[in-house]
């Protein structure tokens, strides 16, 4: 059991320059990892030390891989969805997609289909970041989980990881993927256009961020020069009975309405259609009687500023 | 559906592939291994592209933390004296600056950054993210205590932090005593 030994803060920030840089033994990143999950502190020193780690990759000499890499990775990326779509690796995948960022408050921890402990194969891939809103609330849920699930390799080696994912779906969730995984499918698919759309070089992206009203939101918009914007919003609370989110342009004039947000049960809202104009400086999300109103009722529960994409 | 899928990470791939090969090459120094990496790396991005949107930095900073963790993980595995690594452990932090340093700085600007370290500061840097070493590693090759190597990284991180976060005043700083190259 050595290995899920505790660390103490002091020792966590004395290893957060090398457990950013990946310098650390296996089992000094897992006691690092596992501080990080369960810890109540923020422990930004390892957003300040990392923040400079994915800029190393620009001083190297850029190297074109061969171009049949790219049709291998198609192909790849080809196969993995004609799987998904006969076997139960798509309830691993829609859940996934499910769950962007769930409200931690709103739901049993152990739904969370990105906590660490659960062992997902995809939370290979999940990029952690403390000192974020995101990873304060991973902090909250992680421990619980852990309880209630163990550890996969532990405890649960012959149970697949789709196989766990689902049985915590289905004893917890309601929604989705039993109800109408055709609209779940079609949501992943918008979410990964959003994401898509934000890395063009032209677009302008907006960090959305929670006010007071809505501590746990975050999200970003993305406009495009031309084509459909995107406002994904997460950590979004139920819209009180009789009222709706509206989506905002802010600029110089008075804000226009961009259109009624519908959160989902998960706390996940995606907005498409979006236009961008000259004088947009921002974008914002406020709570309006239901049907909409034609200007922003005061508090705005989550805003972002527009910012030229490098 | 599908199609519009593979067409979305065609972009990203055309976006991101040069960079990510270049990091797991540097790495691995293995064409074939890099090349495995890579798809790999772009793999995991489709299938986590949904919980990307809770907006953790760029994905341009995703893609290198996939593909980095990846190629560390593979020439470690091929060293019969490292520790193995965890199966099931997450990349390395991605932590969510873009907003403040931004892709803006070009490959000159860095390079000048990483020029504001002292020696044995970059070497440890170095060491670690472009060979892969782990501390001990790094102790061990340096002839430096481990708590030495540690404060060595540490000071380069936050070095290089304020040279890429002020990169004008770096350009005063530096440049005009450069002497030579």
């Amino acid at each position: 059991m050595s290995t899920y030994d505790t660390i103490t803060c002091d020792i966590a920030m004395d290893l957060a320059p090398l457990y950013v840089l990946g310098a650390l033994e296996a089992q000094e990143a897992a006691q690092v990892r596992r501080h990080l999950a369960t810890c109540k502190q923020t422990h930004d020193e390892f957003a300040e030390l990392g923040g400079v780690v994915p800029y190393l990759a620009d001083a190297i000499e850029p190297v074109e891989p061969p171009a049949e890499l790219k049709q291998r990775v198609l192909a790849a990326v080809r196969a993995d969805i004609r799987a998904a779509t006969r076997d139960d690796r798509a309830a691993e995948r829609l859940v996934s997609s499910l769950g962007v960022a769930p409200t931690p408050r709103a739901l049993p921890p152990a739904r969370r289909p990105d906590a660490p402990a659960l062992g997902l194969t995809t939370d290979l891939d999940e990029p952690h970041v403390p000192g974020t809103q995101q990873s304060a609330s991973t902090s909250a849920t992680a421990p619980a989980a852990s309880g209630s699930t163990g550890f996969r390799s532990m405890w649960q080696p012959a149970m697949t990881a789709a196989a766990v994912v689902l049985a915590v779906t289905l004893g917890a969730l309601n929604f989705g993927l039993q109800r109408d995984a055709s609209a779940a499918r079609e949501r992943a698919a918008l979410l990964r256009d959003a994401v898509v759309a934000s890395t063009a070089a032209d677009a302008s992206v907006a960090r959305i961020a929670g006010s007071e009203q809505a501590p746990s939101a975050s999200g970003f918009a993305v406009l495009p020069p031309s084509g459909p914007g995107y406002l994904v919003i997460s950590g979004l609370a139920p819209a009180p009975s009789g009222k709706t989110y509206q989506a905002w342009y802010l600029g110089a004039d008075a804000p226009r309405s961009a259109g009624l947000v519908q959160v989902e049960p998960d706390g996940l809202a995606v907005l498409t259609g979006l236009t961008t104009a000259a004088d947009l400086k921002g974008m914002g999300l406020t709570v309006e009687t239901a049907g909409g109103a034609l200007q922003p009722t005061m508090p705005i529960v989550a805003a972002g500023e527009l910012a030229p994409r490098a | 559906v599908a199609e519009g899928d593979a067409a979305a990470l065609a972009t990203l791939y055309d976006r991101y592939s040069t960079l990510a090969y270049a990091v797991s090459l540097k790495i691995t120094r293995d064409a074939t291994l890099a090349q495995d990496i890579v798809q790999e790396a772009f793999l995991g991005v489709w299938r986590n592209a949904g919980r990307y949107a809770a907006g953790r930095g760029s994905v341009r900073t995703w893609v290198l933390a996939i593909a980095h963790h990846r190629a560390i993980d593979a020439i470690r595995r091929r060293r019969p004296t490292s520790e193995l690594p965890e199966g099931d452990a997450p990349p390395l932090v991605v932590p969510d600056i873009w907003h403040e340093v931004s892709g803006r700085l070009d490959r000159e600007e860095i390079r000048q950054a990483l020029e504001t370290l002292s020696p044995p500061q970059r070497e440890a840097i170095e060491l670690a993210y472009y060979s892969g070493l782990t501390q001990q590693e790094i102790a061990e090759k340096t002839a430096t205590p481990l708590g030495t190597v540690k404060s060595r990284v540490r000071l380069g991180l936050l070095a290089m932090r304020r040279a890429l976060e002020q990169p004008m005043a770096m350009t005063s700083d530096g440049t005009p005593t450069e002497m030579g190259t």
